[in-house]
């Protein structure tokens, strides 16, 4: 039996705060699903109802076919990874990874063998009898980690658990938090703020704003054909042009100021409504002599600007065009920085119709 | 923090006159260290070193105006088990009232534990803000008025046909005797000591990260679990504080025995007072002091000896102490 864990239409108010409101979705048994938002849209409450620390106002919560909505968290198969890792700080490392196993009566000796498997899991074997303040975040952060994992749950919930490590630190661990969830095939529901680290991790990565799911899908569905303006503002860096959205049977455009250009039709917006369209830096790519050697085709857009300010970053350039009012940033990988075009010279930029993501509100 | 940066910030000059003259006298750390000291010492010495040593000084003279000699007597008639108080109830040698009287000493600290922690616990971890400092008025405001007045509100409480009585013939219970009776001292002791463990364990209470009671449910404990597997020996500092702070005072307390103990409440320091106020033989009452102090530091030394490290709440709400 499949143990995908169902979010379904699920509701929470605090007095009248809707913190969540009517949010599904379904999590696939041993798949790693992030909650990704900014700070105050909900993610933790959703977690919190997974967990059981919350129970929905609407909605139920289904692991399999058993409805968990209204059991306690020690009666799910979940356990919660605390972004401040919750770790007692009066007990050794031991007793606090084998804490779970002593609640539900397992041996000692059963106790201590587990326990000093899980620790060599999380690669900090040996450490039994460690005091919680003689470690590091970064250990602290995996004691955390083999305590809720000694327990088997079949859902590990994790809300911002590396948040608290510096960057450098937070990358590992990224890393090697996905190649555990790989190895041990456990489902893992993730929150985080942190859109790169949701793109570095997840399966599948869902949206929320305000309460709601904006998006759902895997982190190359999200980043490059975001729905929403939400979505292509929050995640990574994107083209915003501003319009009126013409849909015709032959196909939908944008007029945009004096330019017009041919997109991709989307159902859910409303031919002449005022939207716009995201197209990545990356996906905008730069001829610089304005030589007039065709025009838009029907997949193929190209317009004619003017370089106005070429920002050198390194490894990439990101080179802002004017066309008409507005204004485009195509980025590019450098090889040599000569090759750059100067501020003030004409070109031409261009992109293919699918880059382009009309966006809805 | 935000006065000090605000004083870096704006003043770029350095001080002069005499500020200047104040802060390098204050840089210098001998003086600093002489400065703030004196004044302590001082103090300390006054009011606390003379009266005592002037105690122990009168516990080894003879009770004699005229003699000047040295003795133990004094120490030798509370051990004797023949030299009694005559109370209603019989007559106790005073080695045994001393007993029964950190007898009830640990008894109100024990109650008096029991009913501050599921309170703090509510207060620190689940009520709201305003919930909580309703209780910290509650609990501050009867200092307001005197202890005394507060101890003799329970005399109409606890008498014979008072409240509680009233209320339990009301339900067609017995009464049951409480006013002058050692249940008397009792309720009156941990009416008076309670917001004393109050205070420092709802400070632990609130300082005791939420998150941590939610780990331990999350990993199967109960109730009784978590209380004590987590709250317990996270929240001992605060309950040590109040703890040892009730069970010195209440070792030594005389105005609530006084007026609700009668004579079966009867506790060690209305001895004293009478040896020092009715008998005058100050020099057996000095000793009975001296007893008394010693008998408690060594109580709270032991405890300590057996692995409650009262060490751990300074500075948790030890300001009680
Ligand atoms: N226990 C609570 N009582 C009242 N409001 C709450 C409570 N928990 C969360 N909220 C509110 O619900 C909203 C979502 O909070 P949260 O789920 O913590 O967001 P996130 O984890 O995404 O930052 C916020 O507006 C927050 O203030
Ligand atoms: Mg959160």
């Amino acid at each position: 039996m499949s143990s995908d864990l169902h979010v379904d239409g699920v509701t929470k108010h605090f007095g009248d705060v809707r913190a969540v409101d009517d949010v599904s979705f379904t999590v696939e048994e041993g798949t790693f699903v992030t909650l990704l938002g900014p700070s105050g849209c909900g993610k933790t409450t959703t977690l919190r109802m997974i967990a059981g620390y919350e129970t929905p106002t609407t909605g139920r919560v289904t692991l399999g076919d058993r409805d968990i909505t209204d059991e306690k968290p020690y009666q799910r198969p979940t356990s919660m990874v605390f972004q401040s890792y919750a770790l007692f700080p009066h007990k050794t490392v031991g007793e606090n990874v084998g804490f779970g196993l002593k609640m539900r009566d397992v041996p000692s000796e059963e106790r201590d063998r587990r326990v000093a498997e899980i620790l060599e899991l999380v690669e900090l074997p040996g450490t039994e009898d460690r005091a919680i303040d003689e470690l590091s975040g970064g250990q602290q952060q995996r004691i955390a980690l083999a305590r809720s994992l000694v327990i088997e749950p079949e859902v590990l919930l994790l809300d911002e658990p590396l948040g608290a490590l510096d960057l450098k630190l937070r990358k590992n661990m990224q890393v090697e938090l996905k190649d555990l969830q790989e190895e041990l095939g456990i489902t893992f529901v993730y929150v985080t703020h942190d859109q790169e680290e949701a793109l570095t991790m997840s399966d599948e990565i869902v949206i929320l704003n305000d309460g709601r799911i904006e998006q759902r899908g895997t982190p190359a569905e999200i980043y490059e054909s975001p729905r929403t303006r939400f979505v292509a503002e929050f995640i990574g860096d994107t083209n915003l042009l501003d319009g009126t959205y013409v849909a015709t049977d032959s196909g939908a455009y944008l007029e945009c100021g004096s330019v017009e250009f041919p997109v991709e039709p989307n159902p859910a917006a409303e031919s002449g409504a005022t939207l716009s369209v995201s197209i990545r830096p990356e996906k905008v790519s730069l001829e610089e002599s304005a030589a007039r050697n065709g025009g838009s085709t029907e997949t193929d857009i190209t317009l004619d600007g003017v370089v106005d300010d070429v920002i050198y970053q390194g490894n990439v350039a990101k080179i802002h065009v004017r066309i008409g009012d507005s204004e485009l940033i195509s980025e590019r990988h450098v090889v040599n920085s000569t090759d750059l075009p100067t501020p003030g010279s004409e070109c031409r930029v261009r992109w293919t119709k699918e880059h382009a993501d009309v966006l809805v509100e | 923090m935000s006065s000090s940066s605000e004083l870096s910030g704006g003043e770029t000059t350095a001080p002069s006159g005499f500020r200047a003259r104040v802060l390098t006298m204050a840089d210098n750390s001998r003086l600093k260290g002489l400065t703030s000291l004196g004044p302590i010492v001082t103090l300390l010495t006054v009011f606390y070193a003379i009266p005592v040593a002037l105690l122990i000084v009168y516990s080894v003279f003879v009770d004699d105006p005229f003699v000047t000699a040295i003795t133990f007597e004094h120490f030798a008639r509370f051990l004797d088990l023949s030299a009694v108080i005559s109370l209603q109830i019989g007559d106790l040698p005073y080695v045994r009232l001393l007993a029964r009287s950190l007898g009830i000493a640990v008894v109100v600290t024990v109650l008096s534990l029991i009913i501050a922690y599921p309170i703090t616990y509510y207060l620190g971890q689940h009520a709201p803000e305003r919930w909580q400092m309703l209780l910290v008025l509650l609990v501050i405001i009867p200092f307001w008025t005197s202890y005394l007045i507060r101890t003799y509100a329970w005399i109409p409480i606890l008498s014979r046909n008072g409240f509680i009585n009233g209320a339990l013939g009301a339900l067609g219970l017995p009464t049951v005797p409480l006013l002058n009776t050692y249940w008397g001292s009792i309720i009156g002791l941990v009416y008076v000591f309670v917001p004393f463990v109050i205070l420092p364990l709802y400070a632990s209470m609130r300082s005791l990260d939420a998150s941590l009671i939610e780990a331990a449910r999350d990993l199967g404990a109960s109730r009784s679990a978590v209380f004590r597997e987590v709250v317990f020996p996270l929240t001992l500092p605060g309950a040590l504080a109040g703890a040892v702070f009730v069970f010195i005072k209440c070792a030594a307390a005389y105005v609530t025995p006084a007026l609700l103990g009668g004579t079966s409440g009867r506790m060690f320091a209305q001895v004293i007072e009478t040896q020092f106020g009715t008998a005058f033989n100050w020099n057996f009452g000095a000793a009975l002091s001296v007893i008394l102090v010693a008998v408690v530091l060594g109580s709270l030394w032991i405890a300590m000896r057996l692995g409650i490290d009262v060490g751990k709440s300074r500075g948790l709400g030890g300001g009680g102490l």
